[in-house]
């Protein structure tokens, strides 16, 4: 046990402040002194004076365990980026979004907070994954890492019901198109009445381009060479915009609108995204099942 | 790097808060080193301790860590009463750290105590 840096060779003492700051590097800037601190208590504890930088290195190597990151949005989020931070307490992330990223900030069962901040935008996203926790649908701790373990089939599975919504909105277009009014609603008010119009040309153009794209966007997440969160962030956009498209689809269709227009919409974009990300993550928990419970029955 | 450690100035709630997130690692460490648990378990009996304040929010993320850092693993098991449960147990590095931190901490609490009571 020693007392302070100075009772250490200059040697070792600068592999320990350098150990020190390595390990605190990744958490967010305001717990990195906190941190910092605790950890040099610790490592005093465990270190002796006249140890080499290689025996020091090893005696606090079980001491980096508490300091793997929580959550590795947190270093990220502290990376000094203008585009990412918070704005009189309201977060906001303006970088390209990722597959992964979106998937913390919509799935994330272990964290038992409802709201997270969003992947892409500003504010929160709903976590669905404590939303399905709560509601009893799955464990906090299902699968290891989450997607990890989800079965290949079940991408492809996932993937079919935006590639399905995105086919309902061309057929949609193909079939009724003519017989459309024109122009067509681009805007609702709360009650679900339309107030703002646009042509017919416009509005067909801007609900195939999304749900194209939202299928295109799915079927990225079909190659096996990104990771499983990659793969079920981007099947959870492709859906809740495949699901958002058709819903403005079916509205524009009716000239009327109605209360109904609001609370569809949501829930098919929220909705969509929630339950196919739900629907991987059952996959993932059977997955890790069946490694661990058919090896014993076999064994 | 070479400056003076500074204690941050924080409140009785967050120094607290410090001292409980340190031992909370320790204290599910040695609830496995006792013998294997599933996640809800751990949860019941640390949350059976009040000092501790633990929920489920708190153990299950320290959880996914512990399994990152190749401390402890998990293993499906079919349970007697409803559906496979998840448990956990210590590997032979959480066995190692989980003597360094004990270790530790008994020299800290040992070193407190000594100077709490000197100074009462």
């Amino acid at each position: 046990m020693i007392r302070s840096l100075d009772d250490l060779s200059p040697a070792t003492a600068d592999t320990a402040r350098r150990w020190l700051e390595a390990s605190v590097a990744h958490l967010p800037q305001d717990y990195r002194d906190v941190v910092r601190d605790d950890l040099l208590g610790a490592m005093f504890a465990v270190v002796e004076a006249g140890m080499t930088p290689q025996e020091l290195a090893a005696a606090v190597a079980p001491l980096a365990a508490a300091t793997v990151p929580s959550d590795e949005e947190a270093g990220e989020r502290t990376d000094g980026s203008r585009l990412v931070g918070t704005w009189w307490g309201i977060p906001y992330d303006l970088r390209p979004p990722t597959g992964e990223r979106i998937r913390r900030s919509m799935w994330n069962p272990a964290d038992p907070h409802l709201l997270r901040p969003r992947a892409f935008g500003v504010g929160w996203d709903l976590n669905v994954g404590a939303l399905a926790v709560r509601l009893g649908l799955i464990e906090p701790d299902a699968e290891d890492v989450p997607f990890t373990s989800v079965p290949p089939q079940a991408y492809r599975v996932a993937a079919a019901p935006p590639l399905a919504l995105s086919a309902a909105v061309v057929a949609h277009y193909v079939v009724r198109g003519r017989s459309l009014a024109d122009p067509l609603p681009r805007h609702w008010s709360a009650a679900g009445r339309p107030d703002a119009w646009t042509s017919k040309r416009a509005a067909a153009c801007t609900d195939l381009l999304v749900a194209a794209g939202a299928g295109a966007f799915g079927l990225t997440a079909l190659s096996p060479r990104r990771p499983g969160a990659e793969r079920a962030g981007r099947l959870a956009v492709a859906t809740g915009a495949a699901g958002g498209a058709a819903a403005i689809t079916v509205a524009r269709s009716v000239p009327h609108g109605g209360w109904w227009v609001g609370p569809l919409t949501i829930a098919s974009l929220a909705g969509g995204a929630g339950v196919s990300l739900l629907g991987l993550a059952l996959a993932g928990r059977r997955g890790e099942q069946e490694r661990d419970l058919t090896g014993k029955a076999r064994a | 790097m070479q400056g003076t450690w500074r204690y941050p100035e924080l409140v009785n709630e967050q120094r607290t808060a410090q001292i409980r997130k340190g031992v909370v690692e320790l204290a599910v460490l040695a609830l496995l080193a006792s013998g294997e648990r599933y996640g809800s378990q751990i949860v019941d009996e640390l949350a059976a301790r009040p000092a501790l304040a633990l929920t489920s929010g708190t153990v299950y993320p320290l959880l996914a860590r512990l399994l990152k850092a190749g401390l402890i693993a998990s293993t499906w098991r079919e349970s007697p009463v409803g559906p496979p449960r998840k448990y956990y147990a210590l590997t032979a590095e959480g066995r190692v750290a989980y003597a360094d931190l004990h270790e530790a901490w008994r020299s800290v609490r040992a070193a407190v105590d000594t100077v709490v009571k000197e100074n009462s």
